[in-house]
């Protein structure tokens, strides 16, 4: 008897190799696990058999037929997966063909460089609690000049270079320091905020000239602000904005809308100081216009000179976008040029 | 502006010991910026006399000879030259190897044809002297061999540092556009006493000696008062010889950029380099009437200035004329008919003071900007003009020693001098500078400048808090000092900035967030690079009509115009975003087949009102394939990002004949019906429309191009409400029905939807396209599934077919059949 089931469990062996279907493995199971089956037949025989004999051969008949079933159940098992996959086979994709391997021929998406560089210098403000405030381009006399201490007859007019409109009462903004008014006029001090925009100026463009660029205003009021603390504060902006520790000096500018009034230079970057082309051998770069803000300014804002006091600067972004990227000509900014623009894609 | 530091040393000592980039450092500091500068003279110290001993011929070469030359100190050398009056017993510069010639070139050691020739004899050229290259300069007979050539050629030959003076820097500094008020810096940011030449016993001397000189006034003067005048006087000189002016005149005015010319000229530019005061020199016999007559030229004309060139005069410029016409442009330039000449020898000498903003409107006009019309910009000090004039008198009696004052100095109009106090005190100055300042430096500095400092003493205060009265000095006084921080700034820049110890203000606590319309920017700004795969652009706000006529935009914003354009093409601002666009894709198509590209700016509009103008803050977008059509891209697109900037909008279809706001009717660039308007709170925020192909062509834009447009000028005030709210998760089962219809080809399938949730079923949940099959002539066929739900219980069998019914007969009824 034993013999049998031997046999029975090495002729399953064989049958199972040459499975290829499903009908065939139900074949399989029925010829050796029905109730027809060679196990069954083997079975029906054992009640000629001794009470000893019986319960020693039931319990190796049902070993078998548990092994059995279990090596059936891998054997689909096994199947399945071959036939799932022949039909992945047949659904194949190219994996290859990513947009990244298309013709398109612009395949880059992001921002301008220099909005990348304004929000990441309003960032760095908000940080600081700047507020961010913005105006019209097409602005009064009032705004860009008188209420900026720069009366009618005032040379720094000239020096402005402005856009008029036709009716000699409008111009477009020279600078973005009418929002220091404009900013003054909505808010009660201490305050403080910055203004990115667009400015104009009536100049004829090279690499180097735009007539319309980028400013980015700056202003702080409160009690008993000094040129201390202007001193303090660029260059704690500067450092953070140049991600180093920069060394600034200020010497003496004049703008009529801060008294004192500053030019601002930082060390040289290039030659950290040493002097270099760069620099024009003085190891210093002038960056940006500061100063007190004039009295007179915050008359006109409606802020008491006498109680408070206040710093204003500017920054030129364009400057700052070309400095970072090395971009060598500033008409770039507004051509509108995808091949430009591409250079600088977030993704 | 040149500045001469040894032009400056007659006023002002420098201290000792200072390298040129320390003292052009201290001055960038500390008064005005320098842009560069250069030491002049020192070849003078470096080269010597050398005596030519024998010549003998070059052994190879024809035209060079062999110099033995004796340097002085028992030193001597052989040096080759080629020089034709090159001969023994001359003497000559002799520069020795490595010394550094003007030119720029280092003398090395090396061999002329063989020879090795030990050092250079010089041409007057070579050391800068001159142009003359005709042979090397021959010098006196009796100069010492080895005496540095600075010893022999005087004056000529002296050492200067010339600094470069930004003029913008001194914009609002009338008073240091001479030597002499500049020196007044120097001394006090050098810490060096100012000495004073130009001070009262000069000036009263002076003016004994012309009183001395007697006579009857030639030339009588009258200055109209509503003229541009603010001073004027006069001085007439006999006996005036011209020749060329000494050599150390020469030199200052060659150092401070000007070319010599002859005694009148150079004495004219030299005391105006000096003290600042333009001046202007009349020949005498041609000023008509012995009256010089200073009034508006009432009329137009032409007036032919001494460079030659016919200028156009308006009635409203100053001129200065003599009895019968105009001799002078005031403040700008004299006339070719009244100028001197090598033959003149009576003069009258005008010094005079203009309205700043006259000069310059007079000079910006006539684009004739003069080193007088520069100054005078500035608003010079009419109490500062007698001292010009003085010393031109001075300068002729040095020159020309005949000289004779006739009648005295004539004056007419001139002003009061206007004495400005401003009070404050160390106290108040610490608080702007955040540096302590006593009594003491503020005196110093305030007195080396030549303000006045006056205590008033009052009881009870500290010392510290003690208010001066400071008298601003007149120079100072016609319009750069007029309140207290003009006085820190004079303390901050002398005390030099770099003193002041930085400190961080202090701040009370302010949250601060982006503004509305700031964050609604960067949301719309991320969306379309993240979800519109698009790049950001830059294009000008400023366009040309020529622009508008190309993609026949009829908005021409005529108000909006420059009046003083640079060009054609950048003379407007722009009714909206969309021609600029169509330009940058048309330029950006020569290249790329597709594209997405967006810009987040600002159109303009003219108002009628008193606010006359308002930005119109616009995204715009394009979209351009070769081929396939980019407009459900678009549509789609702007759905998804103003839901994700939480505006509620619709998107409606329209007609090009439509009037919309942001797009002109009948604007021929829109597509006869792919144009959908986008409406939010019943207002028109945007539209989406492709670009006909005929406005297309004009942009060379070959393909299909969509775009969009979207202004949000009325919702940058206010912040998007939080559009998520949370609800139960359903507790019940939903049921969903498909149905197919039949539409013609060109009906729009959002109808076949519309007509459903008319049906308002209120358990509807949501109604969408499965999918559309051609059916050729009978039109197309479109599935549909619809979603219900009800939130309280499961719906009924009987709730399910009723509702679908009413859908079939809904949609059969709007013209859509079942299948």
């Amino acid at each position: 008897m034993l013999e049998k089931l031997k046999n029975l469990e090495e002729s399953f062996r064989q049958a199972l190799k040459n499975i290829d279907s499903e009908a065939k493995l139900a074949d399989l199971k029925a010829r050796f696990l029905g109730k027809k089956g060679e196990l069954s037949a083997i079975l029906k025989t054992l009640s000629n058999a001794s009470m000893e004999e019986r319960k020693k051969l039931g319990q190796a008949a049902n070993e078998l037929k548990d092994r059995l079933t279990a090596r059936l159940e891998e054997a689909k098992l096994i199947l399945d997966r071959k036939i799932t996959d022949a039909k992945l086979a047949a659904d194949w994709t190219d994996i290859t063909l990513r947009r990244s391997l298309m013709a398109e021929s612009v395949k880059e998406s992001g921002q301008h460089p220099l909005s990348i560089v304004q929000r990441e210098l309003e960032d760095i403000f908000l940080s600081m609690g700047f507020d961010i405030l913005d105006g019209p381009h097409i602005e009064t006399d009032w705004y860009n000049f008188t209420a900026l201490n720069i009366p009618e007859s005032h040379p720094a007019r000239d020096m402005q270079d402005t856009f008029w409109f036709k009716d000699m009462k409008h111009l477009l903004r020279t600078h973005t320091s009418t929002i220091q008014i404009r900013g003054m006029e909505h808010k009660t001090p201490p305050f403080r905020f910055v203004a990115p925009g667009k400015v104009f100026r009536c100049e004829t463009t090279d690499a180097s000239h735009e007539a319309v660029f980028h400013q980015m205003e700056g202003m702080l009021v409160g009690k008993d602000i000094s040129v201390a603390h202007l001193i303090y504060f660029e260059k704690t902006l500067l450092s953070e904005i140049f991600q180093r520790e920069v060394e600034i000096r200020l010497r003496p500018g004049f703008f009529p809308f801060v008294e004192p009034g500053f030019e601002l230079d930082i060390n040289c970057l290039i030659c950290s100081g040493k002097g270099c082309s760069v620099c024009k051998q003085t190891g210093w770069v002038e960056l940006l216009p500061c100063g007190m803000t004039h009295p007179n300014v915050l008359r006109y804002g409606g802020i008491d000179p006498e109680e408070y006091t206040g710093f204003a600067f500017g920054l030129g972004l364009d400057r700052l976008v070309m400095m970072r990227y090395g971009i060598d000509d500033i008409r770039l900014i507004h051509s509108g040029n995808l091949d430009f623009s591409r250079q600088f894609a977030s993704c | 502006m040149k500045v001469s530091v040894e032009w400056i040393g007659d006023f002002a000592d420098l201290p000792k010991g200072l390298s040129d980039s320390a003292i052009a450092e201290r001055v960038t500091l500390g008064i005005c910026e320098v842009e560069g500068h250069v030491r002049t003279g020192e070849i003078f110290a470096q080269t010597t006399v050398a005596e030519i001993t024998a010549v003998e011929p070059h052994p190879n070469a024809d035209k060079l000879q062999l110099a033995s030359v004796n340097l002085g100190g028992g030193k001597s050398a052989k040096v080759v030259c080629g020089a034709p009056n090159c001969r023994a017993g001359i003497k000559a510069p002799y520069a020795a190897t490595g010394t550094t010639l003007p030119a720029g070139f280092t003398l090395e050691a090396k061999k002329i044809r063989g020879i090795l020739s030990e050092g250079m004899l010089c041409a007057e050229d070579e050391l800068g002297l001159s142009e003359n290259h005709e042979g090397i300069m021959e010098l006196p007979p009796d100069a010492p061999p080895g005496a540095p050539l600075s010893q022999i050629l005087g004056p000529k030959a002296a050492e200067d540092l010339i600094l470069d003076i930004d003029n913008k820097s001194l914009t609002h500094r009338p008073d240091c556009w001479g030597h002499y008020g500049l020196a007044r810096e120097f001394a006090a940011v050098f810490a060096s006493p100012f000495k004073d030449k130009f001070n009262t016993a000069w000036a009263e001397s002076l003016k004994a000696k012309i009183a001395a000189d007697g006579g009857k006034a030639p030339v009588s003067i009258h200055v109209d008062k509503d003229s541009a005048n603010r001073g004027f006087l006069g001085l007439s000189l006999d006996k005036v010889q011209v020749s060329t002016s000494p050599p150390w005149m020469q030199r200052r005015l060659e150092a401070a950029g000007m070319r010599p010319i002859n005694t009148i000229v150079d004495i004219s530019n030299y005391a105006m380099l000096e003290t600042g005061i333009p001046n202007h020199i009349f020949d005498r016999s041609t000023i008509r009437g012995g009256k010089i007559v200073v009034r508006r030229a009432g009329k137009a004309m032409n007036f032919t200035t001494l460079d030659g060139q016919t200028r156009k005069i308006i009635p409203t410029d100053t001129m200065v004329c003599d009895s019968e016409r105009e001799s002078a442009i005031a403040g700008i330039m004299g006339g070719l008919e009244s100028s001197v000449t090598e033959h003149t020898t009576q003069i009258m000498v005008e010094v005079a003071n203009w309205t700043d903003a006259e000069v310059r409107g007079t000079s910006t006009r006539l684009s004739l900007r003069t080193d007088a019309s520069l100054r005078y910009e500035k608003s010079l000090d009419s109490q500062r003009l007698e001292t010009c004039l003085l010393r031109i008198y001075e300068l002729f009696l040095q020159l020309c020693p005949g000289v004779k004052a006739v009648g005295g100095i004539q004056a007419d109009n001139m002003p009061a001098p206007q004495d400005i106090i401003i009070q404050t005190s160390p106290v108040r100055l610490s608080r702007i500078l955040g540096e302590p300042i006593d009594i003491k430096g503020m005196k110093t500095i305030l007195e080396s400048l030549g303000f006045r400092v006056e205590p008033i003493n009052q009881p009870g205060t500290s010392e510290r808090s003690f208010t001066h009265k400071i008298h601003v000095p007149t120079w100072r006084s016609t319009k750069d000092i007029e309140c207290e921080a003009d006085i820190a700034e004079e303390l901050g820049r002398i005390i030099g900035y770099d003193k002041i110890v930085p400190l961080s203000p202090i701040h009370g606590i302010l949250p601060i967030r982006l503004s509305p319309g700031k964050t609604l920017f960067r949301r719309a700004c991320d969306f379309m690079v993240l979800r519109g795969r698009a790049l950001e652009v830059f294009t000008y706000p400023l366009i040309g009509a020529s622009l508008l006529s190309k993609a026949k935009w009829p908005v021409l914003n005529e108000q909006l115009t420059l009046a003083n354009a640079l060009s054609p093409e950048h003379e407007r601002m722009r009714p909206s975003l969309i021609p600029s666009l169509l330009a940058a894709a048309g330029e950006n198509r020569k290249e790329h087949k597709a594209f997405r590209i967006f810009e987040y700016g600002r159109a303009y509009q003219p108002l009628k009102t008193e606010e006359y103008s308002r930005d119109l803050h616009q995204l715009g977008i394009v979209f351009h394939c070769e081929k396939e059509n980019p407009f459900l891209e678009v549509a789609s697109l702007i759905e998804d990002m103003l839901r994700f900037l939480g505006i509620s909008a619709q998107l409606q279809k329209s007609s090009p004949q439509d009037s919309h706001p942001l797009i002109p009717a009948d604007w021929p660039g829109c597509h006869p019906h792919e144009y959908l308007s986008v409406q939010s709170a019943g207002k028109v925020l945007g539209a989406i429309v492709s670009i006909h192909p005929q406005i297309a062509q004009a942009f060379k834009l070959k393909g299909r191009s969509t775009l969009a447009i979207l202004d949000f000028t009325d919702l940058m005030a206010t912040a998007m409400p939080r559009k998520h709210i949370f609800r139960p998760l359903n507790r019940y089962p939903g049921a969903s029905f498909e149905v197919t219809i039949m539409m013609p080809a060109t009906a729009y399938t959002a109808d076949a939807i519309e007509a459903v949730r008319k049906l308002k079923i209120k358990e509807m949940r949501s109604a969408g396209v499965l999918g559309i099959f051609d059916m050729g002539e009978k039109g197309k066929a479109v599935s549909l599934q619809i979603d219900f739900r009800d939130e309280e219980k499961t719906l009924s069998p009987e709730f399910i077919h009723e509702a679908e019914q009413k859908i079939i007969e809904g949609l059969k009824k709007a013209g859509y059949p079942l299948r």
